[in-house]
């Protein structure tokens, strides 16, 4: 479990700019996928430190 | 052709002429610079006679074959061994008089200027040069030996003496190893011996006394103290014995464990070709250098020029060439004309010099020439080509391949591209070298035009604003680590590959058109699928099965990610529209890819594999072929689900493919793989208490992890300074800021890879497209489970999916925004349940 935690940051690398590309609105979708997976990096900080050590 | 050459000649007659002179001059006071090299070789066959040993002694260990060769490498180049070669052959004494004059004019100078050198400054000096001259080296059973020197009878005597101490190696360091544990032991034995004398006499003598007195003795404790000592005695007695025995036989096989095959015999003449040979190299030599000379400068002045240089300057196609009789011979004048001909007849005298008729060495100058001439004039996507054509065929010999039990034809050129040559690699030099190219070649662009490479944007600004960043970010973790304390060294083998990255995507951008250049990098990843997948299979049935070795696996642990592009490749090339000549090539892609990956033997490459194919089919319009594929998957399913729950325990067999989905998902308590994850996790666990310190800015490069649960092998990770994890490693260099500045590009490219794939219906285009996504996810999954991130090779096939991507986003314009053509609202099955009757779904056009 905590490996696909892990795992979690680079599967988001793929994904989110995947699923924020199908706006239709470049300008938009340009806007989503780089701040979706900013947010993610910083979440991902925030989850290895308190939620994966309680994931054992 | 032989019309144009007499008129260059001709034209440039003197200037060839001189260089041709200068060429035979040169070589003539380099040849009088230098001494003679005379090569001695001995060569000793090792085999040891293990029969002797079980007869002579079998309640002990008896050597394996190959025992203590590895160290008898060492020793015999240890400094004990050079400063005993020095002496042995009177280096000291005899090393003057064997100076060529130069060199010996050249010490008399120096001496008179500084006096003469000491002796110890001397002998210091000597055992470099004898470290530097003398060679040994273990082939499995053979152990070669080798001096070079500039005298025929000191190289022969520096082989002489080290043949002598390796024959008397194991007499002068096991057997006295043995015989001094031997000895020790019986004086043990003799020391307990006397004591019990001495007990046996005072219990005597403490009898009769109290005899005398007439009581009744009491000497049970010293009794049974002797009892004891007996114990010891006798113990000590028989590993004495042992030792005894094993010094002799060890000395006895010691006469039967080498066989010399070839003694130090006198070199019969020096190293390189014979005179006739030498004098033909130097002739030869001399007339390339004139003929280099003359062409060269008829290049640069202009009196010559090719066809490309005409298509350039005039920017239309030359058509055809009208052939005229030049009656002009006057060469243009240009002041550096004489220079820049003595100067390339002297780099040609020192090369034929050094040679010592080896043309290759002595051609190297005019090489050189040719080889800059051409970067200089062809499109810079044929030398980035042949690097990423070495990158997936030549081994990497850090990545110890083949178990180290074989070396590849390759392997040469691996030393040259994969270690430090002048402090980076031959790949991070050759990747430097484009790159300044590049540069060169854009600022000189005005001045010589455009039409080499292709021109135009080749990218979104911000994926080249996002490559900067990945540089700027690793800089400046660079930076912030040595102002930390880190150590640059080891700095430099954690950074250098991350740093290339971003490089070698900026010279495929500038280098490569797509959809054009697609067909020759599927070309260079087929061919290096074949090499690697035959070189498998090679040391595997004529390697490693005579020898009765299984070994883990084959080729390297980067080549895993050849393999499985192939077989990505194999796969899109039949699902995007297959036709029969695509699925004929993806057939026989798909067969050595599998034959590779099975010597690989990897397991992360079956994963990267499933996680690239199943991205592809979500992300993939539901066109036939994938209509077909789901159908027949759910057909397949239950019976699929059936075979794995019957091979589940299973170990081999037909059951085979089970057993490695099972070693991936969920391996067996107490296998290799078990044992492996656990040292992963350990490590895992260590990177990420050690990220911890710093989650935001993190550490810098240049140092190591902290081991808060001890690692069997913290070797394996560099002491800390390597993660196998290359994401969470980076996490604990850089935080989170540094990670996501060095890799803010990757997301960025699959965002332009998704939008240009809804843009074209192109075939090549949308497997190229998917190839690239491969490339990143492989690239991810390498760096989460193997490294990913420190190898070069990982680098090129980066660069090729980023130059992909951000040339067909420009070709498509995918950053621009595109009102709706049409006024017709698109409908999709959503909107299905509010519509009432049929004849409303009828009438409207279904998307």
């Amino acid at each position: 479990m905590s490996k696909l935690a892990l795992l979690s940051i680079a599967l988001a690398t793929v994904v989110l700019p995947l699923v924020a590309a199908r706006d239709p609105n470049p300008r938009r979708a340009l806007k989503k996928a780089l701040v979706w997976v900013l947010s993610f990096n910083l979440f991902f900080v925030f989850f290895l430190r308190v939620v994966v050590p309680r994931l054992g | 052709m032989r019309r144009l050459t007499l008129l260059t000649l001709a034209r440039y007659r003197w200037p060839a002429l001189a260089a041709a002179a200068c060429t035979l001059l040169v070589a003539q006071l380099v040849g009088l610079a230098r001494s003679e090299r005379w090569v001695a070789w001995a060569e000793v066959y090792v085999h040891e006679p293990t029969t002797m040993h079980r007869i002579a002694n079998p309640f002990i260990a008896t050597p394996r074959q190959g025992d203590g060769l590895k160290e008898l490498e060492t020793w015999l180049t240890s400094k004990e061994r050079l400063v005993a070669l020095v002496k042995d052959a009177a280096l000291l004494d005899r090393w003057a008089p064997g100076r060529p004059p130069v060199q010996q004019l050249v010490g008399r100078l120096r001496a008179r200027l500084r006096g003469p050198p000491a002796d110890e400054d001397l002998f210091e000096a000597l055992v470099e040069l004898v470290d530097r001259r003398v060679d040994v080296t273990l082939e499995r059973d053979r152990l070669v030996l080798v001096a070079e020197w500039s005298s025929p009878d000191v190289a022969q005597q520096l082989v002489a003496s080290q043949l002598a101490a390796l024959l008397r190696a194991r007499e002068s360091q096991e057997v006295r190893a043995l015989e001094d544990a031997a000895s020790a032991l019986d004086e043990q034995l003799s020391g307990v011996q006397a004591e019990m004398v001495n007990r046996i006499n005072e219990l005597d003598a403490r009898v009769l006394r109290a005899r005398a007195e007439g009581r009744h003795p009491a000497v049970d404790a010293e009794r049974s103290q002797l009892v004891r000592d007996q114990e010891r005695a006798g113990q000590l007695l028989v590993r004495a014995t042992e030792k005894h025995l094993s010094a002799e036989v060890l000395e006895r096989a010691n006469r039967l464990r080498f066989v010399v095959v070839r003694p130090a015999l006198r070199p019969l003449r020096p190293e390189g070709a014979p005179p006739v040979v030498r004098a033909l190299v130097a002739g030869l030599a001399a007339l390339v250098a004139a003929l280099t000379t003359a062409f060269g400068l008829a290049l640069a002045t202009g009196t010559l020029f090719t066809r490309a240089a005409t298509q350039h300057a005039l920017g239309m196609p030359v058509l055809a060439v009208a052939t005229g009789e030049a009656r002009e011979r006057r060469a243009t004048r240009r002041w550096w004309r004489w220079p820049a001909a003595l100067l390339f007849g002297a780099l040609s005298g020192l090369a034929l010099g050094m040679a010592r008729g080896n043309p290759m060495t002595a051609l190297a100058p005019t090489l050189a020439v040719v080889a800059l001439w051409q970067l200089w004039t062809r499109p810079l996507k044929w030398p980035l080509l042949l690097l990423m054509l070495l990158a997936v065929t030549v081994d990497d010999p850090s990545d110890r391949p083949y178990v180290g039990l074989w070396q590849s034809p390759t392997r040469p050129l691996g030393q040259i591209f994969y270690n430090n040559v002048a402090w980076f690699t031959g790949f991070e030099l050759s990747v430097m070298g484009l790159t300044a190219l590049m540069f060169l070649r854009r600022v000189a662009g005005g001045l010589r035009g455009s039409g080499v490479d292709p021109g135009g944007v080749n990218s979104p600004v911000l994926l080249r604003r996002l490559l900067v960043l990945s540089v700027m970010s690793v800089g400046w973790l660079v930076v912030m680590g040595l102002a930390r304390g880190g150590v640059f060294r080891e700095a430099l083998w954690q950074f250098r590959s991350l740093m290339m990255l971003p490089l070698v995507s900026m010279l495929a951008l500038h280098a490569f058109e797509f959809p054009r250049d697609l067909k020759p990098l599927a070309v260079v990843l087929g061919i290096g699928t074949v090499i690697k997948a035959l070189l498998g299979a090679w040391f595997i049935y004529r390697v490693a099965s005579p020898m009765g070795e299984a070994t883990p696996h084959t080729t390297g642990h980067n080549d895993t990610m050849i393999f499985v592009m192939a077989t990505v490749l194999a796969f899109l090339l039949f699902w995007e529209g297959p036709s029969r000549r695509r699925t004929a090539y993806a057939l026989v892609l798909l067969l050595f890819a599998a034959i590779a990956m099975r010597f690989n033997d990897r397991r992360i490459a079956y994963v990267d594999i499933v996680i690239a194919l199943a991205f592809i089919f979500t992300i993939s319009p539901w066109h036939r072929v994938k209509r077909t594929t789901v159908r027949a998957g759910m057909t397949v399913l239950p019976v699929l689900l059936l075979y794995m729950a019957a091979g589940w325990n299973a170990h081999g067999g037909v059951f085979a493919p089970v057993a490695k989905v099972r070693s991936i998902v969920a391996p067996a308590e107490d296998t290799e793989e078990e044992s492996s994850n656990v040292e992963r996790d350990i490590e895992n666990y260590n990177i990420t208490k050690s990220w911890e310190q710093n989650m935001f800015l993190g550490q810098g490069f240049g140092h190591a992890f902290d081991e808060y649960i001890p690692s069997n092998d913290f070797s394996q990770s560099r002491f800390g300074h390597i993660g196998h994890n290359s994401i969470l490693w980076l996490l604990w260099i850089g935080g989170i800021t540094g990670y996501t500045g060095v890799l803010l590009y990757l997301a960025f490219v699959v965002f332009l890879i998704g939008r240009t794939l809804q843009k074209t219906q192109v075939q090549s285009e949308r497997v190229g497209l998917m190839m690239a996504l491969g490339i990143v996810l492989t690239y991810l999954m390498q760096s989460f489970g193997d490294m990913g991130m420190l190898s070069i090779q990982f680098a090129f096939f980066m660069g090729s999916a980023i130059a992909i991507t951000g040339r067909l986003a420009v070709r498509h314009n995918v950053l621009a925004f595109e009102p709706p053509v049409s006024i017709e609202v698109p409908v999709t099955r959503k909107h299905l349940p509010r519509l009432s009757t049929v004849q409303e779904i009828q009438a409207i056009k279904l998307r």
